[in-house]
């Protein structure tokens, strides 16, 4: 019987990297069979497998991302969605001061309830998933983080069913809080003040952003109206420049952690912001996507050398 | 390991690993026990835990032996490890210490009454 259960659990530690297995499966599959035994279980529990598919796959991201750059990736991805989250329930979920615009301009509209689109299901799991987070109950958040990605995914699906119809979210929308999702899986927030803070700032600069555009005014402005902003008003790519600099500044300086934080943790807003350029100006989208391609190259060589690795080219020598 | 938080698993490895070496199964008991049966580490958690701690220099390995055809690794805590937890532990008793001394200074009236008004 101890065979076969060695056997599931040698499987399932497939999940991880064949390295990490070389080091500690010996000690790991020891373990699984001795909390198995403890349990009088011949079987694997499903949980305890899950658990392993999910930390061995953290330890192969881990392979090319530290745990300190994964975290730090995971709190800003967490703050800057949970702040997303919030100004997109406020402002174009909700936003009860357009509700007779949005009547009048969309009469067929069914609505989702007293919003505008089952996307006010999705911020409220990010609002859940941030909540507990901040009393330090990660797990939950990560299961809140799938279920948001999950909803994200099904969305536009169950819109075609006769029943839906709803207008919106884009999948523009959609997409950024499925990468900002999966980006806040990749770790755990070192520093829950310092999560709430970030957050506090992200919500205040988007909150700022919709108000000096007018989003207060009783016209419903749409669901693109972020990305439109950020498109035609804001030029988003002036803003990534100075980013990328400043993660290149940070990589130049020795402070790695810091700069790859940086350069992954825009990688959501940039991608998002090509998809929109992409339709309005695609000369531009090319333009773009060649710089930030070039910008993250460069983060990587700056964070590369300053940490003493070396990249070696040599040419095979086929004539002998 | 200053300016980040120490989470729960990893105030119980420690403190499982304060007294003596220990090896993965007996880690999740005593982890298990600590909490008060509130914190069951999954084998996965845990050993991403230790791995993590090990490169952050807290946890060390200290020998490995065979036990009914199971090899145990065993994890003991560093001297930087013991700092960390001693740390840990001051700001904890600290935290507990003001919580304490305000609940003594709660008014009677509120304590008869059980709680706000």
């Amino acid at each position: 019987m101890s065979t076969i259960l060695e056997h599931q659990y040698r499987r399932t530690l497939r999940w991880y990297p064949s390295s990490w297995r070389a080091q500690h499966e010996e000690a790991v599959i020891g373990t699984l069979l001795d909390v198995a035994e403890g349990e009088n279980r011949s079987r694997p529990r499903l949980s305890e497998q899950l658990n392993l598919a999910v930390n061995g796959l953290l330890t192969r991201i881990g392979i090319f991302l530290p745990a300190r750059v994964r975290d730090g990736v995971a709190a800003v991805a967490l703050a800057t969605g949970t702040a997303f989250a919030t100004s997109f329930f406020v402002f174009l979920e909700w936003s009860p001061w357009t509700a007779a615009d949005r009547v009048a301009e969309l009469p067929l509209d069914p609505g989702f309830g007293p919003f505008v689109n089952p996307g006010v299901i999705v911020c409220a799991l990010w609002a859940l998933g941030f909540l507990f987070a901040v009393l330090g109950r990660y797990q939950i958040t990560r299961v809140l983080m799938v279920m948001a990605i999950l909803v994200a995914v099904a969305i536009p699906v169950v819109s075609h069913l006769p029943f839906a119809g709803w207008v919106g979210p884009s999948s523009t929308n959609l997409g950024f809080f499925e990468l900002l999702g999966a980006l806040s899986l990749v770790g755990t927030p070192p520093s829950r003040v310092r999560l709430g803070i970030g957050t506090g700032i992200a919500m205040a600069v988007l909150v700022a952003i919709y108000k000096h555009d007018g989003a207060f005014r009783p016209y419903y402005s749409g669901d693109h109206f972020f990305w439109w902003l950020m498109d035609t008003r804001i030029n988003l790519d002036l803003l990534l420049v100075p980013t990328f600099l400043v993660a290149i500044g940070f990589g130049l300086a020795g402070r790695g952690t810091t700069a790859a934080v940086i350069a992954i943790s825009t990688l959501p807003w940039a991608a998002a912001y090509l998809v929109v350029l992409a339709v309005t100006d695609p000369v531009q989208a090319i333009f773009c996507a060649a710089w930030l391609t070039a910008g993250l190259s460069v983060v990587s060589i700056a964070v590369l050398k300053r940490s003493g690795f070396e990249i070696v080219v040599r040419r095979r020598d086929d004539s002998r | 390991m200053a300016d980040t938080e120490m989470r729960e698993p990893t105030f119980l490895v420690l403190t499982a690993l304060a007294n003596g070496r220990k090896h993965g199964y007996a880690l999740i008991k005593e982890a298990d026990e600590l909490s008060g049966g509130r914190v069951s580490l999954k084998v996965g958690t845990l050993y991403a835990a230790l791995d993590r701690l090990g490169q952050q220099g807290l946890v060390a390995d200290a020998g490995e032996e065979v036990v009914d055809g199971r090899l145990r690794r065993y994890y003991k805590l560093t001297d930087e490890g013991v700092e960390v937890l001693e740390r840990e532990v001051t700001r904890l008793e600290s935290n507990a210490g003001q919580a304490r001394a305000r609940l003594r200074l709660r008014p009677v009236s509120m304590q008869a009454a059980g709680g706000w008004a």
